[in-house]
């Protein structure tokens, strides 16, 4: 990362991750950190806006995980708990990794996260304030002591996602220092770097267009759930 | 015979004494249950703003469900002073959001609980003919002094 970007760079790089990924994955971070600032901050209407644009990239997503790239395909990085036990054996044997996509550990981790953004947003839908100001669209579904409900289970998924995302960014971390890998630029820009002898993969790529319908669909539902309601 | 009598009666009144320390030790029925009933009418409280909440969002305006609501709303309202009597604060020993403020600064508190009636009152008035903007705006006016006494008064929720 350091050093090595500096001097001309005699490895091979591979694409792994395709733009909608990447954007989903940076959209998320930012997005994440604006609903809990505005939610903390009482801006809970720019707090409700930042929860749809969530859940329509976690529709999003889950589309994604079905049409989307090799790489984004559920199927591809979703192992039997076999593989994910060999795999956190062998976590700390320093070897030259080629692994493309997510990682047997990594792809449960992002599952886990996925659904549990879905699940957040979803419990905000119906969740209403201490003072009855603000509320979900969805909350005219439910009395208010039910409402009160899924806004503290609103808070303790909120829990759950800074664990979850905090290990993984301490995974991230692990990887960086300790077997020297950098997960963090091929995120950005989709490429990995290979070592210079190891066999080339054979990833299939969605075209970016392919994400049109699946955004516009999620977009839709979203704005049908939250707009319909008034 | 007489021997094992006098024994089962120490035993008797030893486990009686334990059982009735033990109770008398915990909290107070008497104060725990006005606790209980303030939560109750509370949640209740907010459920006739959640009702009227839910009329001006749906754009139905059922005058009679928004006018009961609001007429439930004032009667809370007004009760509210008699729902917080000294020694149903944390130290009573049952769940409760109550700081021990509101028994500290008995005058800000006063304030704090004078500034809902009239708003519920408008707020009644309002639901009878008035529009939706018209109903939003003033539920937020109303809602906003539960909030303004639950920020001084009330421990916040994990969610808030």
């Amino acid at each position: 990362m350091q050093t090595s970007s500096e001097r001309p760079d005699p490895e091979p790089r591979v694409r792994v991750w395709d733009l909608p990924v990447r954007l989903f994955h940076w959209l998320i971070v930012a997005l994440f950190g604006f609903c809990w600032w505005s939610a903390e901050n009482d801006h809970l209407d720019w707090h409700m806006l930042s929860g749809y644009a969530v859940l329509t990239l976690v529709l999003f997503r889950i589309y994604w995980g079905f049409a989307g790239s090799a790489t984004a395909r559920f199927r591809s990085f979703l192992r039997g708990p076999r593989t994910v036990v060999g795999y956190v054996r062998d976590l700390f044997v320093r070897s030259e990794s080629v692994a493309f996509g997510h990682n047997p550990m990594g792809g449960w981790s992002v599952i886990a996260l996925v659904f549990l953004l879905l699940l957040q947003t979803i419990l905000g839908l119906f969740a209403i304030d201490v003072d009855a100001i603000n509320a979900g669209p969805l909350d005219v579904l439910v009395s208010f002591r039910t409402g009160r409900w899924f806004a503290h289970q609103h808070g303790r998924v909120f829990d759950l996602l800074v664990i979850l995302s905090g290990l993984h960014v301490a995974a991230v971390l692990f990887y960086w220092l300790y077997h020297r890998e950098n997960l963090i630029g091929p995120m950005i820009t989709g490429r990995r770097r290979l070592p210079p002898d190891s066999p080339r993969p054979q990833l299939y790529f969605a075209g970016w267009w392919l994400a049109i319908p699946g955004l516009l669909v999620a977009g839709l539902l979203v704005a049908w759930v939250v707009l319909g309601r008034f | 015979m007489r021997f094992k009598v006098t024994t089962l009666a120490i035993l008797v009144a030893g486990a009686a004494l334990t059982v009735s320390g033990g109770y008398l030790s915990a909290a107070d029925p008497s104060l725990t249950g006005i606790i209980k009933a303030r939560q109750e009418k509370l949640k209740d409280l907010g459920e006739q703003m959640k009702t009227i909440g839910g009329q001006a969002k749906s754009g139905k305006l059922d005058r009679k469900v928004m006018a009961d609501a609001a007429a439930k709303a004032v009667a809370y309202s007004k009760e509210i002073p008699t729902w917080f009597p000294n020694g149903t604060g944390p130290e009573a020993g049952v769940k409760t959001a109550a700081k021990p403020e509101i028994w500290a600064q008995p005058d800000d508190f006063k304030a704090a609980e004078e500034k809902l009636p009239p708003e519920a009152e408008k707020l009644a008035e309002i639901v009878a003919n008035g529009d939706t903007p018209a109903i939003f705006a003033q539920l937020q006016a109303t809602g906003k002094t539960c909030q303004g006494c639950h920020k001084q008064f009330r421990v916040k929720d994990k969610d808030e």
